[in-house]
């Protein structure tokens, strides 16, 4: 019989209630592997009869009801808990997403938008971290780069401008302008094509613009920006470099007609470029540390054209304009030049633009003369004895007519005597001189034998001075000394003061006809 | 012999007992805390242990009640399944714990629950279920069940075959080889 039917027959007698040892006598063949199976069944009997008691059932029943309201009604503390728990993580979530929304918002904003400061102010950070002066111009551009996109953006999609972007576009372009001298040659380059970019942009957006005052404002942004570019620009040629010809004068010194340099003259205005090249023959003495120009000044030097009048003594005949260029002097006529020849002028070179010649404060006004024959002239005028004892740089002119038969007055007059005395009819027109220093009377002989005027009428260029009127009592002489000084530009450099009637200030640059 | 536990007082029962009715709790508990304290104490061979992991094990079905999804097809035999399953692994958690201790009840079998056993027939009832319950660790989960829904239960083999889920044939096999092992068991623990 299989096992697992005896067995289950035992098990079955042994369920109901017969004995092991009549159930072994059943299956005497099997009873040494039934016994073990008949004993184990025995022992597990004795489970059946395992219960719960009732005081075991009744402490059961206790701690489960108990378990049972604590369930329905949850302790306050740890309701409190969960609830701080449940609060801060809310808290946290909100403000995480609230942050978020916040961060999109700024970083999405455009002009005129709440939160476009804050991204402006945000982008300018990077810049802080910028330890080099080129990292940081060049920060400073790529940071104006971006408010000027967006200027286009705001332009390209509602044909308005926005103020604070321009702003603050060449608030960037302005300070990486003041970090330009720090730079290389290159960095700066590259610096000024990205700031001459800007106003490129910058004006090709005021043509898009629809509001005429966005349109203003966009054009003074680039020309705004185009002078900082200059600056940059300009910021190059700082580093002033020793001339070729003049090593020893590298600094713009101001250059007098008459060669000598003020030692107490400063530049009132640094109008001389370190590209300007003085005549070669130009001797400039080695220029004091207070000539100098120092590299870097509070107030930029430009290189400006200033229209300074070039007064110019020249013999023409009359009714003749000459053609020829007028030739540059070289020196001011020296004393003892009475050798018949006029000044002799070199040269003169190309007339540079930016080269302004600065005469004051080197100049003292002395009047010149130019005796210029006018046949119909007899008369001998002779100027106020007070003018005639004040042979200094700061006396009055002395006019005295061309007289051909007519020796000069005394000494001290200087007087003009037409060469070959065929100065008749020339007309007597004063032109300044400037102060050599040299006494008045050594001018006179230097231009009488040298004025070899023509039959006609000479003409003299007469410096801005009005006050030459003063000294000449004769109505005719005094309004052809008039129209000849309202003619003349006055010098832009005179000083204040210089003009007063006393004193008239007289063009430095004499430049007498090459005869 | 108790009554079998039919499918419709679990279907019954359940949704009180998730709902936190005390009543429903309490009749559960009347249910199959003798099944439950049996099996119990056949794993751990102590009474008073049998019965604290008994009223633990419930605080368990209570916290987790809410969680179970009963089987339409086989009610009963589902949440005994989960009954048993829970009480499984109690005993695993207790004897992980015995082990960490070591402590050693000097009066275990001395509190055996005996009321018409003398001091003498209680101590050797103690020693013998105590034998029982080391044996019965070796056997296996579906063994066990076996042996206790046959002899401590009462149970027919069909209905152990519905509590498991196993055919009465599969039962059969169970119960024959599980008494053979616990007979080898038994005999070797006497000698």
């Amino acid at each position: 019989m299989n096992q697992i039917r005896i067995s289950d027959d035992c098990l079955a007698r042994l369920a109901a209630g017969e004995s092991r040892a009549s159930i072994l006598t059943r299956y005497p063949g099997q009873a040494q592997y039934i016994a073990p199976m008949l004993e184990a069944a025995h022992q597990l009997t004795l489970l059946a009869d395992a219960r719960l008691s009732d005081p075991q059932r009744m402490r059961a029943k206790v701690v489960l009801r108990a378990a049972l309201a604590a369930r329905q009604a949850p302790a306050p503390r740890r309701f409190a808990w969960a609830s701080l728990r449940s609060l801060s993580a809310a808290l946290v979530l909100a403000i995480v997403f609230f942050a978020g929304i916040s961060i999109s918002a700024v970083a999405q904003s455009r002009p005129g938008d709440f939160g476009y400061s804050l991204r402006v102010m945000a982008e300018r950070t990077p810049i802080l971290f910028q330890v080099t002066p080129a990292g940081r111009a060049s920060a400073h551009v790529g940071w104006a780069d971006r408010r000027l996109g967006d200027v286009r953006a705001l332009v390209e999609s509602t044909g308005m401008a926005d103020r604070l972007p321009l702003d603050a576009m060449l608030a960037g372009d302005q300070a990486a302008a003041e970090r330009a001298d720090l730079l290389s040659d290159a960095e700066r380059a590259s610096l000024a094509a990205r700031v001459d970019a800007h106003a490129q942009e910058l004006q090709l957006l005021a043509e898009t613009a629809s509001d005429p005052q966005d349109v203003l404002d966009l054009r003074q942004a680039a020309d705004q920006a185009r002078t900082i570019a200059s600056s940059i620009v300009d910021s190059q040629e700082r580093p002033v470099l020793p001339r070729p010809g003049s090593p020893t004068s590298p600094a713009p010194a101001v250059a007098t007609p008459t060669g000598k340099r003020d030692p107490t003259s400063t530049p009132v205005r640094p109008t001389a470029a370190p590209t300007a090249t003085a005549a070669p023959t130009l001797t400039v003495p080695p220029v004091s540390p207070v000539t100098r120009v120092a590299p870097r000044l509070t107030e930029r030097p430009r290189l400006t054209h200033t229209p300074w009048p070039k007064p110019r003594m020249t013999v023409l005949p009359p009714g003749r304009l000459d053609p020829t260029p007028i030739p540059w002097p070289v020196e001011t006529p020296t004393v003892g030049a009475t050798d018949g020849a006029t000044p002799t002028p070199a040269e003169p070179p190309d007339w540079d633009p930016d080269l302004t010649l600065t005469p004051w404060p080197a100049i003292t006004p002395w009047p010149a003369r130019t005796a210029q024959p006018r046949p119909s002239v007899t008369r001998t005028r002779i100027a106020p004895p007070f003018l005639l004892q004040t042979p200094t740089a700061t006396t009055q002119a002395t006019f005295v007519a061309p007289t051909p038969s007519e020796t000069p007055a005394p000494p001290q007059t200087p007087t003009v005597t037409p060469a070959g005395g065929s100065a008749a009819g020339g007309i007597l027109t004063a032109s300044p001189m400037p102060a050599l220093g040299a006494p008045l009377q050594s001018v006179t002989p230097a231009l009488a034998p040298n004025a070899t005027p023509t039959p006609q009428a000479n003409r003299a260029t007469v410096a801005p001075f009005s006050t030459m009127t003063v000294a000449v009592p004769d109505p005719p002489r005094r309004q052809t000394a008039t129209a000849a000084a309202g003619a003349a530009t006055p010098s832009p450099t005179s000083p204040p003061g210089a003009g007063s009637p006393a004193e008239p200030t007289v063009s430095p640059t004499v430049q007498g006809r090459r005869p | 012999m108790q009554p079998a536990i039919t499918d419709e007082q679990i279907t019954s029962l359940l949704p009180g007992c998730q709902a936190g009715d005390v009543v429903a709790v309490e009749t559960l508990y009347e249910l199959y805390a003798d099944r439950l304290y049996r099996y119990i104490l056949a794993r751990v061979g102590d009474a008073d242990v049998a019965a604290d992991l008994t009223t633990e094990l419930f605080l368990r079905v209570i916290k987790h009640i809410e969680s179970f999804r009963l089987n339409r097809h086989r009610p009963a035999a589902s949440f005994s399944a989960w009954l048993y399953r829970i009480a499984a692994n109690l005993i695993t958690d207790h004897h992980r714990q015995r082990k960490r201790w070591a402590a050693t009840d000097l009066d275990d079998n001395v509190r055996l629950p005996t009321r018409e056993l003398g001091p003498h027939g209680a101590a050797e009832r103690s020693e013998a279920i105590a034998q029982l319950a080391r044996a019965m660790d070796v056997l296996s989960e579906d063994q066990r069940l076996v042996l206790l829904g046959k002899f401590g239960e009462e149970m027919s083999n069909a209905q152990i075959a519905q509590l498991l889920g196993k055919t009465e044939g599969a039962v059969k096999s169970l119960q024959h080889r599980a008494l053979q092992a616990l007979g080898r068991l038994l005999g070797a623990g006497e000698h």
